[in-house]
């Protein structure tokens, strides 16, 4: 015990005069104190420099769950008289737009710290410890979990470049990362998030949703759910449940371009890391910004279109369907031929794959009853992005009085010949394809997955 | 309804200073705290508030009147818990409320009014927006009171000024609930008070104690039960802001012993219940909280047969009976007169006149100071002839915007 107690004697006087041998020179011009005021005010005046307000990604939490790991765009604009206007449309807020304004400071901690300083209903919303019912959970007065959404409002400031591009933020309690990009003067929060969230939905449906893959430069990572925006990335090959990896994203337009970025970043293999992809509206795809070399990748057409059949699914032409005036043309000659012959009015032509064959049907009727004439197709070719069918014939009288009219014989001609067959909107979202008469520009329509 | 806590936490901070000798720099340059008195920003929004809590809680007594997050480290020592910040309107209003039913009211009745405030108040006065929920418990912390120096106050965005109750339990109630920490953590209570109770004291059982039946123990509410200390104080809060109708109810509770029993479930106590039924005998049903069937049932303990049956005297009435020899009525006016007698003697506070006027602040009196009656009930004198008297306290605030910049 004497030796130990002699032990830590001599080492703490050794320690004591170490730490008064080196004296360090003043390396800054100013006091800690002082560099944070600086600091601070810079940061504070970088937030408000954005007289549009700013693009807020907001994750409350970094969780694989539903709702505190989903992303949320918010709005945000800082007053210089201490006053922050927010806006968002989301869950939590019965997917109504909400704008409320209060107070925000800046806080001297270890480094400066946005703090959303009184109650605003666009932010701490996701904070409070009240159960949340859209969830499911019982709403109970009794038993609250004490939990909610787990949201942060208080953040450190992570990055702030003084062009003000961007600013990088992370929640104090939770960790998560929050990103703001600055939106133009004069932009109405409201219909900035709006046309945000159907760019989204316009990319990435929710009804009839799809997956995709991101092309990395060293390999290729799957989706799973992506349309919910809680979505589960895995290496292609791999199995979902062993190597799956949580993350979320939102879509933000900047400077008139829209960029996806993914809540927790991708890692290559060379350690490099990539976050952004930017939409390339020429190539139709999202490139990574940090590298370009990455992608993501909406379905294989012909797989994609395949399965779809194979699932018992149809593709339809409607009368409200998006067609060139050619083959608007060919289709009202149809109409009325129809009408003639069975005395009914169509209400759509479909294509769908009975016990292994094609068949195209002329849907007529209403109410419980709908009727079809079905004409059967003895081959197609779905490759290399074309699509043609082969011979036609029906086994009905009316199907063959049909079949001999100028215009069901202009369609199916049509549809004999090569067609480019395409996404009508986008990769990602085939759900609605677009059939290019490959001899005959003029003749195109598209045709929506039922 | 959900239990409500609300905690003391006396931090007993031990500094331990190691007096290190100054190495060869005695200039130890400008201090890396801001000692500058910044006057408060004229444009800002929150100037209004800024300066009615300057005014009216710091340069009067050093109080300081905290309603932004600051910190939200500083809020709960509790780092899991979920809370968020009061909004502004309702910072207003509180600030308006601790004024007026609180400041206000010690600096009238204390023997050295100003100074009583300035020796005793907290230092800060610190808003939480959101309730403060203690899941493992089943509880809600109200208040707290920190080591003297702080107060805590929770849910203050759900304050509303058109109901009363709400606002005595979680605010009017929790302020003379934590100041009754202070006061005696200051000077401490007679010793005699901590043996009126002792041994009915359940640290933790006190959750699920029904009113009536801390009531018929000598306790004026449930957390009362809890322990001694909690006890002085919530005589005293709930004495000053109780209206004499519900502080009758309370002491006609307390005159009889209760007890719980068990029942199968709710549509089984609803049986029991026919026209004319005397449901002191019944009992009045208590909602399983647990979520595992602990339906229960409290009642007035009398005379039973051995089937359970209410034995009768002569006159046809329930002979009540008094198994646990505590008179909880007579216990609770003891109580009562040790911390009058306290507070009295030691502050030169009349708890009387404080009770007085409390409520005659907080409910309608006609021009004879009588209290006004509608409905059985007393009038809300903040939500009365369209919001008067809640308008002209926020008034007090809204009148600084009149030295801001006009846009």
């Amino acid at each position: 015990m004497k030796k130990i107690f002699s032990t830590i004697l001599i080492l703490s006087t050794v320690l004591s005069i170490t730490s008064c041998k080196y004296e360090e020179d003043d390396i800054w011009n100013q006091s800690a104190a002082e560099r944070i005021e600086t600091i601070s005010k810079n940061y504070a005046e970088t937030l408000m420099n954005s007289k549009g307000g700013w693009a807020m990604q907001y994750y409350p939490t970094n969780s694989n769950s539903y709702p505190s790991g989903n992303g949320y765009l918010l709005m945000a604009k800082f007053a210089d008289k201490g006053t922050v206007t927010m806006g968002m449309k989301n869950v939590f807020s019965s997917n109504a737009y909400r704008e409320d304004v209060s107070t925000w400071d800046i806080n001297k901690d270890q480094g400066p710290v946005l703090s959303f300083s009184s109650y605003n209903t666009c932010i701490h919303v996701f904070a409070d410890p009240y159960d949340l019912p859209f969830t499911g959970t019982k709403d109970d007065e009794v038993n609250e979990e004490g939990k909610g959404a787990q949201g942060d409002y208080e953040f450190s400031m992570i990055e702030v470049p003084t062009d003000g591009n961007h600013v990088l933020l992370m929640g104090k309690k939770r960790n998560s990362y929050t990103y703001l990009t600055p939106v133009p003067e004069g932009t109405d929060f409201k219909t900035y998030i709006e046309d945000c969230q159907k760019v989204t939905a316009d990319f990435f449906p929710t009804t009839n949703p799809l997956e995709y893959q991101i092309l990395l430069p060293d390999s290729t990572i799957n989706t799973y759910q992506f349309s919910s925006g809680l979505t589960t990335l895995y290496p292609a090959g791999t199995d979902r449940v062993m190597t799956g990896v949580v993350n979320s994203y939102l879509i933000t337009n900047y400077d008139g371009k829209y960029y996806l970025r993914f809540r927790d970043a991708l890692k290559l293999k060379d350690g490099s890391k990539i976050n952004n992809f930017v939409y390339n509206k020429e190539e139709d795809v999202f490139k990574g910004v940090e590298n370009e070399n990455c992608k993501i990748v909406g379905p294989d057409m012909a797989t994609f279109i395949e399965s779809k059949f194979d699932d018992g699914r149809s593709w339809a032409m409607m009368n409200n369907t998006d067609m060139s005036v050619k083959c608007l043309a060919i289709y009202s000659a149809l109409v009325v031929d129809f009408k003639n012959i069975l005395k009914a009015d169509i209400k759509g032509i479909t294509l769908r794959k009975n016990n292994g064959k094609l068949s195209l049907a002329i849907n007529y009727g209403a109410g419980i009853r709908p009727q079809s004439v079905i004409f059967n197709i003895d081959s197609y070719t779905l490759e290399n992005g074309k699509f043609s069918i082969g011979n036609v014939t029906t086994d009905t009288d009316n199907g063959k009085k049909i079949l001999e009219t100028k215009a069901m014989q202009a369609l199916v001609n049509s549809l004999k010949q090569p067609n480019t067959i395409s996404p009508a909107t986008t990769q990602y979202n085939p759900n609605v394809l677009r059939l290019n008469n490959d001899n005959d520009a003029e003749l195109w329509l598209t045709i929506t997955l039922k | 309804m959900k239990a409500k806590l609300s905690i003391l936490i006396i931090a007993a901070v031990a500094m331990v200073s190691f007096t290190l000798g100054s190495c060869s720099d005695d200039n130890l340059g400008a201090s890396i705290f801001d000692t500058v008195d910044h006057p408060l920003d004229k444009s800002l929004y929150t100037f209004p508030l800024d300066t009615f809590v300057k005014v009216n809680f710091q340069e009067p007594y050093n109080v300081r009147y905290m309603y932004k997050m600051q910190d939200m480290s500083l809020s709960s020592s509790d780092l899991q818990k979920n809370l968020t910040p009061c909004s502004y309107d309702k910072s207003v209003d509180l600030a308006t409320l601790a004024k007026y039913l609180w400041f206000d009211i010690y600096k009238e009745l204390a023997n050295q009014h100003e100074i009583f405030l300035k020796k005793y108040s907290p230092r800060i006065i610190h808003i939480i927006g959101s309730k403060s929920l203690n899941v493992s418990q089943g509880t809600e912390t109200l208040g707290v009171a920190e080591g003297g120096l702080k107060i805590s106050l929770y849910n203050a965005n759900n304050l509303s000024v058109d109901d009363i109750d709400m606002m005595n339990e979680y605010f009017f109630k929790t302020m003379h609930h934590e100041f009754g920490h202070i006061l005696d953590q200051t000077i401490s209570r007679p010793l005699l008070f901590n043996l009126l109770s002792n041994g009915q004291y359940d640290a933790s059982g006190w959750t699920n104690t029904p009113d009536s039946v801390a009531a018929g123990r000598g306790f004026v509410s449930p957390y009362a039960s809890s322990m001694a200390r909690e006890d002085w104080v919530e005589v005293l809060a709930n004495y000053v802001t109780r209206d004499t109708l519900s502080w009758n109810i309370l002491l006609g509770s307390a005159e009889y012993e209760w007890e719980e029993i068990d029942i199968e479930s709710e549509s089984a106590y609803k049986k029991l219940i026919t026209p004319g039924c005397n449901l002191d005998t019944i009992g009045y049903y208590k909602a399983d909280k647990s979520g595992n069937g602990d339906n229960k049932v409290y009642r007035r303990v009398c005379v039973r047969n051995a089937a359970g049956n209410v034995e009768k005297d002569e006159n046809g009435n329930p002979i009540w009976v008094h198994k646990s020899g505590i008179d909880g009525r007579s216990l609770i006016l003891t109580k009562l007169d040790m911390v009058r007698a306290w507070l009295s003697n030691n502050y030169g506070i009349s708890i009387d006149a404080m009770r007085k006027m409390v409520q005659q602040r907080t409910y309608l009196t006609d021009s004879k100071g009588d209290f006004v009656i509608k409905n059985g009930k007393l009038v809300n004198r903040f939500s009365y002839n369209n919001y008067e008297l809640m308008n002209s306290l926020r008034n007090q605030v809204e009148k600084y915007k009149e030295l801001q910049p006009k846009n």
